[in-house]
């Protein structure tokens, strides 16, 4: 398949319009990159001095400390996470009424509240009047509820998705109704939503960097971290902007994971339905 | 909860902070995801090229570091504005990022065959996209554009990191004065879902209504 959407092969007249559109536009790309370029440079942005300590073994194992620990938050907070989204989840699919309504109210508030005032709550209104805890457990116990109610949305449309023959034929063999969701229904959901899920952990690792902001004593995270050495070497601008792409760098290789598995997913259904195509058409001859 | 009571115009001021932040983001953010859209379904390579580089390291970086870039790091390089401005371009850049791939998907998920049916029984080049492709994925992205804005009323509240007195600027404030953050935070809470919790029914009662049955 080619790479355009519209439209098939261009003719010779599509051609050279391309042709003439893709010189422009390498001119304008240049001219964008030369400008930004030629700023960093009127304001002294580019001297090496205020980018060498960026790049130090020092800063680099600093920073790298700074990256475990943003890793290690999100993947608790992540665990639980899809722990709390499949209760969610089989909570809303129940067939008593209570239980459905508290857990669409309880998802439906977390998901309404912005994720700042919800790890605020925890760090400041939870120690005020309950336990105390340590800024880390504040923020993976926040990020966890809220991307639960995310997730748990997430499994619903995944057990949604699958038709409804995948619970009659459950029924049918004498499970009850919940016995097929759990043995039946879930684990096809699982399967069919892990692309959605590790981009759903991209999102909790770049927000689990509100820790750094929000929370006192900020929890000591990448951007925390990154923040940091611009504070410390006075070069705000290239320590952050360093920072910034260590975080492109990590969930641009998550996503790469996701879209691998997406396709393979969607090459197998395609086996799948070619293979059922086939045997029908046996069936017939 | 006298607290609440007593503060009703503190919350109030910053509902509309936040409502004008999210209002204009997102309409500048609309702007800029349909000019990545075009640029991404393009049949010239370096605009496809650009507008791929500027999605994955726009969305792959935290919106926070971009609010810290912004709000240490630009002035470095001479463009100074205050917290308002800087946090509605931060806000509408980020957001581009994310419309420019949802209306990409819509285009998408209209398929091949449609656009070479259109080209069988004739059509020029402007038609096709007139008549038949935009109807269509213009329609399936409605739901998630409407997904996007309540995500962007939640992400505003990343802004009261640089000094921007929203819902939650301004409760942060609240708190220090009042030393009550449990009914502080639970009236700023309030005060998003005024704006959240309808916008989730109307995307629901679109989304109902709008679906194609295939």
């Amino acid at each position: 398949m080619s790479d355009l959407v519209l439209g098939d092969d261009l003719g010779p007249r599509g051609r050279r319009r391309v042709f003439i559109a893709t010189a422009v536009s390498v001119v304008v790309v240049a001219l964008a990159a030369v400008w930004m370029v030629k700023r960093f440079d009127d304001k002294g942005q580019l001297e090496w001095k205020l980018w060498e300590s960026v790049f130090t073994g020092s800063t680099f194992r600093f920073l790298l400390t700074g990256v475990r620990n943003t890793l290690t938050v999100s993947l608790v907070a992540m665990a639980l996470a899809l722990a709390l989204g499949a209760l969610g989840a089989f909570g809303r699919l129940d067939s008593n009424r209570v239980v459905r309504g508290i857990s669409i109210a309880v998802i439906e508030l977390l998901r309404a509240t912005p994720l700042v005032l919800l790890i605020y709550f925890a760090g400041v209104a939870v120690p005020r009047y309950a336990f105390e805890l340590s800024s880390y457990r504040y923020l993976v116990i926040a990020l966890a509820l809220y991307n639960g109610s995310v997730i748990a949305e997430v499994f619903r449309a995944g057990i949604r998705a699958l038709g409804a023959g995948q619970m009659e034929a459950g029924l049918a063999i004498g499970l009850t109704e919940k016995q097929t969701l759990r043995l039946v229904l879930f684990p096809q959901a699982v399967r069919t939503m892990v692309p959605a899920i590790i981009n759903q952990l991209v999102t909790l690792l770049k927000d689990s960097s509100l820790g750094a902001l929000v929370l006192l004593p900020a929890v000591d995270d990448l951007l925390r971290r990154g923040r940091q050495i611009g504070e410390f070497n006075r070069n705000p601008l290239q320590a952050l902007l360093v920072t910034g792409l260590v975080y492109v760098l990590i969930n641009f290789a998550l996503s790469s994971i996701a879209r691998r598995i997406e396709t393979r997913q969607s090459r197998r259904q395609q086996a799948r339905a070619d293979r059922v195509w086939t045997n029908a058409q046996l069936d017939t001859a | 909860m006298g607290v609440l009571l007593d503060n009703l115009d503190v919350f109030w001021a910053g509902l509309r902070t936040t409502a004008a932040l999210t209002g204009l983001s997102f309409m500048l953010a609309l702007l800029l995801g349909i000019v990545i859209a075009a640029c991404r379904v393009s049949p010239v390579k370096p605009l496809r090229a650009a507008a791929m580089f500027y999605v994955e390291t726009v969305r792959n970086m935290p919106l926070t570091a971009h609010m810290l870039l912004a709000f240490f790091g630009w002035p470095k390089l001479g463009f100074r504005y205050s917290p308002f401005v800087t946090a509605v371009i931060v806000l509408a850049y980020y957001t581009a990022a994310f419309v420019g791939e949802t209306i990409r998907a819509g285009i998408n998920t209209v398929g091949r065959g449609q656009v070479e049916a259109a080209r069988s029984i004739g059509l020029g080049f402007g038609k096709q996209l007139r008549l038949v492709v935009l109807p269509q994925a213009l329609r399936s992205v409605v739901a998630p554009l409407g997904s996007l804005l309540s995500a962007l009323v939640r992400n505003s509240a990343v802004a009261y990191t640089i000094a921007v007195l929203d819902i939650m600027g301004r409760s942060d404030r609240l708190i220090t004065t009042t030393a009550k953050p449990f009914e502080v935070l639970i009236g700023a809470a309030l005060t998003y879902y005024v704006l959240t919790i309808p916008l989730a029914f109307g995307i629901n009662a679109v989304d109902r209504r709008q679906r194609i049955i295939r």
